[in-house]
């Protein structure tokens, strides 16, 4: 792009109009770059979420084990007539 | 057939398909960032003056805008939004860098330093090839305290107050910076390569 000289439009000389929205050339690989990191912290987050329930899961399944273990031992208290 | 159904929307709606996407359908935001990419890029590159950086931040300003999309009112447009992410993304990696542009450059002492100065050589050392290529060259050239207040107004279209209040200093150190700026620009844009062809 030149900058012809012009009376009636000064302003088309000054190299700066050309900043406004300037944008460099497009990147093909720009999107699919961003793409891979997206899907990479999706997996990840992912990945924490699962391991958050089955954290929570465990949890559960350790308690109820304790517990019942609780009951049986109280029961076989109730159970027992001598004690 | 559903990709160049994208194509045809403006930014407004594929911000409303993008919303509206099931999880893992990326499809609408990658056309925004398709068509908002060179500009982010180039604002970052001339935000903190480096090419490799602005790469990683254009990548930063993008992943935040998908992950916070949902949360996106649509009070402003998609790139007015995108803008505000961008600026303070890269103004936070300049302090986190300590480059913060808060060199005063109406004091005696910096206003004569080479900080600011055109450096009457290098310009004539250009071989631009293009005109994005002899713009890139001239912004590339000039110091931080002139360009990224002349990038703020000029590029991304900030007025200057909010120029001002972006980079933390008075209305008429907004005002005298990008005068100066525009200056230095002129400058070196004047003795470019490109410049001499006029």
């Amino acid at each position: 792009m030149r900058y012809e000289a012009s009376r009636e439009h000064p302003e088309a000389d000054d190299p700066i109009t050309d900043l406004a929205g300037f944008a460099l050339e497009p990147d093909a690989g720009f999107v699919e770059r961003l793409e891979r990191s997206i899907h990479r912290r999706e997996t990840s987050a992912g990945l924490v979420e699962l391991s958050s329930v089955g954290f929570m899961l465990m949890t559960k399944e350790f308690l109820s084990m304790v517990l019942s273990l609780l009951g049986s031992g109280s029961q076989s208290d109730e159970g027992d007539p001598h004690v | 057939m559903i990709q160049r159904a994208l194509l045809d929307l403006d930014d407004a709606a594929l911000v409303r398909t993008a919303q509206e996407a099931r999880p893992g359908d990326g499809r609408a935001f990658s056309e925004l960032v398709r068509r908002h990419e060179g500009h982010v890029r180039a604002n970052c590159r001339y935000i903190v003056g480096s090419e490799v950086e602005a790469e990683d931040l254009a990548q930063d300003v993008f992943l935040k805008a998908y992950f916070n999309i949902a949360s996106f009112q649509r009070r402003s447009q998609f790139g007015t939004w995108v803008r505000r992410i961008k600026v303070n993304h890269c103004l936070n990696h300049l302090d986190a860098r300590g480059r913060r542009v808060l060199m005063d450059v109406e004091a005696p002492s910096v206003s004569s330093s080479a900080a600011v100065q055109v450096d009457p050589v290098a310009p004539r050392s250009l071989e631009v090839a293009d005109h994005k290529r002899a713009v890139d060259a001239v912004l590339i050239q000039m110091n931080d305290t002139l360009r990224v207040p002349l990038v703020l107004r000029d590029m991304d279209g900030l007025s200057y107050e909010e120029v001002a209040e972006t980079l933390g200093i008075s209305l008429s150190a907004a005002k005298m910076r990008i005068k100066r700026g525009r200056e230095a620009f002129r400058e070196l844009w004047a003795v470019s390569d490109h410049g001499d062809l006029q």
